[in-house]
């Protein structure tokens, strides 16, 4: 009971706070005291809370969809029949143990309920869930393992090597750190080549490490990415012959992975960081600089690249978030038990159940970091106005 | 030194400036001439008429890597048309190794390198079903055709449909609202998943429509980037003045979209469309890899399944020619398209004409 009064607590809170500056921005209330107009009607705050509006929004639109595509893939009588149905399993068993079933994994009640109710299960406040098994022989249902969560992803069924009816959760937070873990890492290569590489390419702009660079960026856009992870496997696994599988106490063996995905990232962030750099060049106030006698280095570090590091912020929250969810085809490449190897376990088993707790988890994620993105982008960059932003 | 040439730039400056003013002085019949009038020559222009696309072809092919490029798609295109002839194994029937050198390939038991015959070498045991001991070189070129086809036919609907879409999109103010929310919804799941998902649904027509359904599955959701950027661009150019008096002038919505903002946008389209076959060929990769592409079963091979295949189980690290064959070529096709792409995007933009 204590966990639902904390809930509805502090969802009452977050829920007056927001009525409250919205009603201080319009005036309404302490539309004369600056003191209080000076922190709840902060444009910051606004922004941050109309762009979770629009946030609430897409996330919903994601949730249906999933939700409908996912009935449709995987009709629940379906599944009941082939789970349950055999020759010694009567009509009436049947149908208990269907419903069950049903009940356990949201399948029960019309299309309307079960859409309320998958909401209701998604939505981050605090709810219990139990196990519920059924004693064929003496056909009553037991209640067990009853826990408390604050999004419940449901439950696995028909998972070759995991029992049925784990908690999602439970599957999934263990990958996601082993994920994050070589993502994180990844993150770092990424952002600690890239922008050098950016910097020199555009400092030595049409010379020849621009041209290798540039070379090496196109590539990397062209090249399929399965065919591009490869070439870089061959060259790290054969030729500095680093181990080939991932363990996850050997350091030696994250390294294969972090290095594709930062060699590749590299390239995307140089190309950006390159492009405004080249663009900010031409602008008044280097000319103005330059005309006034400062230095080309201190030109290029101290006023070029601060500006031009402002767009290149709003991608940083969705890297380390994105981290999370670690890269498809890299774990599969090198069997790195994350996120991305359940992936091709769900679709290998076809089990859409598990699929769409994987696209519930990718579509908050990404929600979180494009939002995180544009206000970290809103506090860094001075020239965005709040008023109408978006 | 500077000091040096500003004193030479100032002499020659006085120099010229007396030259003039004594050829002002001299009597001026001397320096200009009666030509007289002609009639066959009033309508001649002796500037050189402006034609955009020979500028553009012009600009092009200073490039020496764009007849690189063009030259090495032209040589992808004739494999893929005559490769499987040179070396003709059927792949689905023939086994080429099988029946022609079923002794070699038994003396090596799983792998069997490039030859005289093979000339990519044979699909190692690795690779499943009936791939193993067919002949590579024909497995890759019958690849190619089908992912080439898929990737001119995606890049068309992508293309069309982008530009269509985009047009409407930045024109008509009310459908901004809904295309920037289902932008938002797109960009919040990944590509993959939703393929994943949407082949869950298709699988079982797979059989019968196959390629409709892999274009539909790249094209989903491929036309919404373009779609955005004619967009941007579109809302960008939607209030300069021409485009206003073009419409208090009572210009149809249709004259306005085909006749003020597509021309603006032709770079932007020929580059798009450039790039976009080689995206949909990398794309056509990846569902491969997750086994979302045709079943080979079906008899319809693509690159990505010559790949997915050929790295199965880590073979290629112990016999190298597994992976070179498709990569061989899947790599310059790709870099072929995608810097034509590029180059045609700086050819076919007015501002860089003189």
């Amino acid at each position: 009971m204590g966990s639902y009064l904390i809930g509805y607590t502090i969802i009452g809170v977050i829920v007056l706070f927001v009525v409250f500056s919205i009603l201080v921005k319009r005036r309404i209330l302490f539309g004369n005291t600056p003191s209080v107009q000076k922190i709840f009607a902060h444009p910051l705050l606004h922004y941050s809370i109309r762009r979770i509006g629009s946030a609430i929004i897409s996330v919903t639109l994601a949730i249906l969809v999933t939700f409908f595509l996912v009935r449709l893939a995987q009709p629940a009588d379906q599944t009941c029949i082939t789970k349950f149905a055999g020759p010694r399993v009567t009509p009436e068993l049947f149908a208990l143990q269907c419903n069950a079933w049903k009940k356990e994994m949201g399948f029960n009640g019309t299309i309307f309920e079960q859409l309320w109710n998958f909401f209701y299960s998604i939505f981050p406040f605090p709810k219990t869930l139990c196990r519920v098994t059924l004693d064929s022989m003496s056909l009553t249902y037991t209640v067990s393992d009853c826990r408390n969560f604050v999004v419940d992803l449901g439950k696995i069924t028909d998972l070759p090597g995991v029992e049925d009816g784990t908690y999602v959760i439970d599957y999934m937070l263990p990958r996601m750190a082993t994920s994050f873990k070589i993502g994180i890492i990844a993150v770092i290569v990424e952002l600690g080549l890239g922008y050098p590489m950016g910097v020199l390419m555009a400092k030595y702009k049409d010379a020849i490490f621009d041209k290798i660079g540039l070379a090496y960026i196109i590539s990397i856009d062209a090249i399929p990415g399965v065919a591009y992870y490869y070439i870089w496997m061959a060259i790290l696994c054969g030729l500095f012959a680093l181990p080939r599988a991932y363990s996850a106490d050997n350091f030696l063996s994250w390294l294969p992975a972090i290095l594709t995905m930062g060699f590749t990232g590299m390239a995307g962030i140089a190309m950006w960081v390159r492009r405004f750099m080249v663009d900010e060049f031409t602008s008044d106030y280097v000319k103005f600089a330059r005309a006034k006698g400062l230095s080309e280095n201190r030109i290029m570090f101290t006023h070029v690249l601060r500006n031009a590091i402002v767009p290149l912020v709003r991608s940083i929250p969705a890297a380390i978030i994105g981290a999370l969810l670690g890269t498809y085809f890299l774990e599969n490449i090198y069997s790195i038990n994350g996120i991305g190897a359940a992936l091709l376990v769900a679709n290998n088993t076809k089990n859409a159940l598990l699929l769409q707790a994987i696209i519930i988890i990718s579509a908050l994620l990404s929600i979180i970091s494009y939002l995180l993105g544009d206000i970290v982008t809103a506090m860094v960059d001075p020239r965005v106005s709040f008023s109408n932003a978006d | 030194m500077s000091e040096i040439k500003k004193d030479l730039f100032r002499e020659f400056r006085e120099e010229e400036t007396i030259q003039i003013e004594d050829a002002v002085e001299q009597n001026v019949s001397e320096l200009f001439k009666v030509v007289g009038t002609s009639p066959e020559n009033i309508e001649k222009l002796d500037a050189v008429p402006f034609s955009y696309w020979k500028i553009t072809f012009k600009a092009l092919f200073k490039k020496p890597f764009v007849i690189v490029s063009i030259v090495m798609i032209l040589l992808v295109v004739f494999f893929t048309v005559f490769g499987p002839l040179i070396n003709f194994y059927p792949p689905v029937t023939g086994h080429g190794v099988n029946a022609i050198q079923g002794e070699k390939f038994g003396s090596s038991p799983y792998y069997y390198g490039p030859n005289s015959v093979n000339w990519f070498g044979v699909c190692g045991i690795n690779m499943g079903g009936w791939f193993a001991g067919t002949d590579m070189w024909s497995c890759v070129w019958q690849g190619a055709r089908l992912s080439l086809l898929l990737g001119v036919v995606v890049a068309l609907i992508d293309t069309v449909l982008g530009i269509i879409i985009g047009a409407a999109w930045g024109y008509f103010r009310w459908l901004d609202p809904i295309l920037i929310e289902f932008r938002n919804f797109v960009n919040n799941i990944p590509t993959l998943l939703l393929d994943i998902l949407l082949m869950q649904l298709l699988m079982k027509y797979m059989a019968q429509y196959g390629f409709i359904i892999i274009v539909f599955l790249l094209c989903a959701l491929g036309w919404l980037g373009l779609a955005s950027f004619v967009r941007n661009q579109i809302i960008i150019i939607r209030n300069r003045e021409y485009n206003i008096a073009s419409q208090t002038l009572g210009s149809s919505s249709w004259t306005m979209i085909s006749h003020n903002f597509l021309p603006y946008l032709v770079s932007v389209i020929v580059t798009v469309v450039s790039t976009a076959i080689p995206s949909a060929i990398s794309a056509e990769v990846g569902l491969a890899y997750f086994n979302l592409s045709f079943r080979v079963s079906d008899g319809d091979i693509t690159l990505g399944q010559v790949l997915t295949q050929a790295v199965k189980d880590n073979a290629w690290m112990n016999h190298p020619y597994l992976l070179l064959g498709p990569m061989i070529v899947m790599v310059p096709l790709t870099i072929a398209f995608f810097y034509l792409g590029l180059a045609l995007s700086d050819a076919t933009d007015p501002k860089t004409h003189r």
